[in-house]
């Protein structure tokens, strides 16, 4: 039954040429006219600005002082500045918000590297400071995977020499740092630049994909009011009473109508991420992530669908109240123009602050893992709104 | 034991009694009548039958199933025909006779065959791909009646099933019911249109401030009137003291005025008759028209609570 219901919304929204036309061509218009007009503004509030990091460093090494001075000190030195501290200290710069991320060297990194053990650097980051931390995570995290290759490498190098028995003089450096000395003296440093230019891309997203994340959710919560309107005006034209003297129960009634809002949110949503992708050539990132996001984002907007139609009795104190919430939530989430850190906290309680940050992260370079928190507030927050809309939902 | 049951039910909102202690029994395949000016009741009488209202008091029982207790066999019993046309009117005619056969439970061939059926019933086999909101009124009127039928019901529960179509769309609806009740359905059939109620129901319950204020079949309630016959004069103009003067009259029952006509229920109309005619004479009030009606449900509507049934 609550298939059916939903497919006949989905019939009706399609039929409605008013309502495609608000769901479809005004955010593809809208994405356009603000990313072109705000363009300046939102490249001079989105560039990086230079920040600090902490380096908890637990490993006696050469490897960690190559990391730590070479890596993040100089090579990444225009980009932030290396804080080498105790774990303690650390701990209290984090949570002062001082750094948006520490990085913790374990012990014997090195000898782990030399011994071609996996090694991994613990990078805790904060949510919200996207783009910082995704630019720690990809320099720390390159650097231990080419490292680890690199000395992989060097090893085997070794073994073929001693498999044909060449000397190598002893100064006091184990083999493989001999060789890798060797190579980099060769190759100019070039295995340390690796970090370095990929983390360019990381700095800027450009205003027509800062807009497309935020009006893909700005809409998607349109897409869930005119839901929202559905359900109203199925109480108002007396459908509503029908379909509930037919044998369709409650439960399958607002499953069903909160399936088609899902069905008529995620199709406008995809043609939209489909359609600033081809024309305004918005990379939206890793597709599963740009999916699971998607999907979050729908659910959490149905729930918010769900609960307006329980609260309001009429379908134009529907559209009324739908209108000033999104579009307050859209702005305090900084999705008209970005806004200060000050009001990131209150920007937290809207649906479209997880949904654009979750969206932004991908833009700029983060996989499926990095935006699994937004991801889970969007599902908390579809469950908790769909609740209250089931317990006061009134046929 | 009677097909439906009603029992003592009651309704208030607020301080407001929408239904008031009200009974009555609906035999297995007679048309029952619920008449009464708007606002009476009808429709939430009607709501709480088919479910959608709680009684604050009171049994239903339809088909031995008591409601509350066994309310989804209840709704597959019913049809309700709403009031409004509960209809999607950006969706076909056959779209939304689809979607509420699925929600009537029926599938695949068996769905196409009563969608078939139900358009044929409508006799809308050829507009069945229009939008409904390209019908007219009467179309749109008979397509909400068949919806309502997909399912084979075994009773038919039509709220005001005609308001406002015109009058060949009517006769299509009314002649449709009097058919499905001739097949065996059972029909209660709500309106404030004597005439409908008088030409299709067997019994009629007459409801007033939400009670039933009468019970019985066409000719037992016309016999509360007793022999009278209602005289209906259009004048030009009436006064108080005319109408004093009628009322004053030996053999006058009752004296209304409606859309500007005079209606007089009286035992002896051609004797009353002359008399009026010559008060309005010595009133100077001058006669545009005068007929004579035997006895029917207005007349007793009128009798038992001394309005109009449209007043």
């Amino acid at each position: 039954m609550a298939l059916f219901i939903a497919l006949k919304d989905l019939r009706v929204v399609l039929r409605d040429r008013r309502a495609i036309l608000m769901l479809l061509l005004m955010p593809s218009i809208i994405i356009f006219i603000l990313g072109t007009a705000l363009g300046s503004v939102f490249n001079q509030n989105l560039a990086v600005n230079k920040f600090s990091i902490a380096v908890v460093n637990n490993d006696e090494g050469y490897l960690s002082s190559v990391f730590i001075n070479e890596v993040l000190r100089d090579g990444m030195s225009d980009t932030f500045n290396t804080f080498p501290v105790d774990k303690e200290k650390a701990e209290d710069m984090f949570n002062k918000k001082t750094v948006p991320a520490v990085i913790t060297i374990p012990e014997n990194f090195s000898k782990d590297i030399d011994s071609n053990k996996q090694v991994r650097l613990d990078i805790k980051t904060r949510l919200g400071d996207k783009i910082d931390s995704v630019i720690v995570k990809s320099v720390a995290e390159s650097f231990a995977n080419n490292i680890s290759m690199s000395y992989a490498s060097a090893n085997a190098v070794m073994d073929i020499e001693k498999q044909y028995k060449f000397n190598i003089p002893a100064n006091g450096m184990t083999e493989a740092q001999m060789v890798m000395s060797g190579l980099r003296q060769k190759l100019g440093n070039e295995m340390l630049k690796f970090s370095e230019e990929p983390q360019k891309k990381y700095k800027t997203t450009t205003a027509i994909q800062y807009y497309s994340a935020a009006m893909l959710v700005m809409f998607i919560l349109f897409g869930a009011n005119t839901g929202t309107r559905s359900i109203v005006e199925e109480r108002e034209n007396k459908t509503l009473g029908r379909l509930m003297s037919t044998r369709a129960s409650k439960v399958s009634l607002i499953s069903g109508k909160t399936m088609g809002i899902f069905m008529v949110c995620l199709a406008q949503a995809l043609t939209l991420i489909i359609f600033t992708c081809i024309v305004y050539g918005v990379n939206w990132g890793q597709v599963a992530g740009t999916l699971l996001v998607t999907v979050s984002a729908v659910f959490a907007a149905s729930g918010f669908g769900v609960v307006v139609a329980a609260l309001v009795k009429t379908a134009r104190a529907a559209d009324g109240v739908g209108m000033l919430v999104i579009q307050l939530s859209t702005m305090m989430s900084g999705g008209m123009v970005p806004i200060p850190s000050s009001m990131k906290t209150m920007s937290m309680f809207t649906i479209n602050w997880w949904a654009h940050q979750a969206y932004i992260d991908l833009m700029v370079g983060s996989g499926i893992s990095a935006v699994l928190p937004y991801c889970g507030v969007l599902a908390a927050i579809g469950l908790v709104l769909m609740s209250i809309g089931v317990a006061r939902f009134r046929t | 034991m009677s097909y439906i049951e009603i029992k003592n039910l009651s309704k208030s909102y607020g301080n407001l009694k929408a239904v008031d202690d009200v009974s009555f029994n609906v035999e297995k395949g007679e048309v029952f009548g619920l008449l009464g000016p708007n606002g009476a009741g009808k429709s939430t009488l009607i709501s709480m039958i088919t479910t959608l209202l709680k009684p604050d008091s009171g049994d239903i029982i339809v088909d031995e199933y008591t409601m509350n207790g066994n309310n989804s066999e209840i709704r597959k019993i019913l049809g309700l025909v709403p009031q409004e046309i509960a209809l999607y009117p950006t969706l076909t005619a056959k779209e939304n006779l689809v979607f509420w056969g699925r929600m009537y439970g029926l599938r695949g061939s068996l769905l196409n065959e009563r969608v078939d059926e139900a358009l044929e019933i409508a006799g809308l086999v050829d507009r069945a791909k229009d939008r409904v909101d390209s019908y007219s009124g009467g179309m749109k009127r008979r397509i909400n009646i068949a919806a309502a039928l997909l399912h084979k019901p075994g009773v038919l529960i039509m709220d005001e099933p005609t308001v406002g179509i015109d009058p060949q769309s009517r006769n299509h609806i009314l002649e449709t019911v009097l058919k499905l009740n001739m097949e065996g359905m059972t029909v209660i059939y709500t309106s404030h249109y004597m005439e409908e109620v008088e030409f299709l129901c067997s019994r009629v319950a007459i409801v007033d401030h939400g009670k039933v204020i009468a019970l019985g079949t066409k000719d037992e309630l016309k016999k509360l009137v007793g022999d009278n016959d209602t005289l209906n004069i259009e004048l030009t103009s009436t006064s108080n003291k005319v109408l004093d003067k009628i009322k004053g009259l030996n053999g006058v029952d009752s004296v209304s005025v409606e859309e500007g006509k005079l209606k007089v229920i009286t035992p002896e109309a051609d004797m009353v008759l002359a008399r009026i005619i010559s008060i309005l004479d010595i009133e100077k009030s001058k006669i545009h028209s005068v007929n004579i009606e035997q006895s029917n449900l207005e007349s007793v509507f009128l009798h038992l609570t001394g309005r109009a049934l449209r007043d």
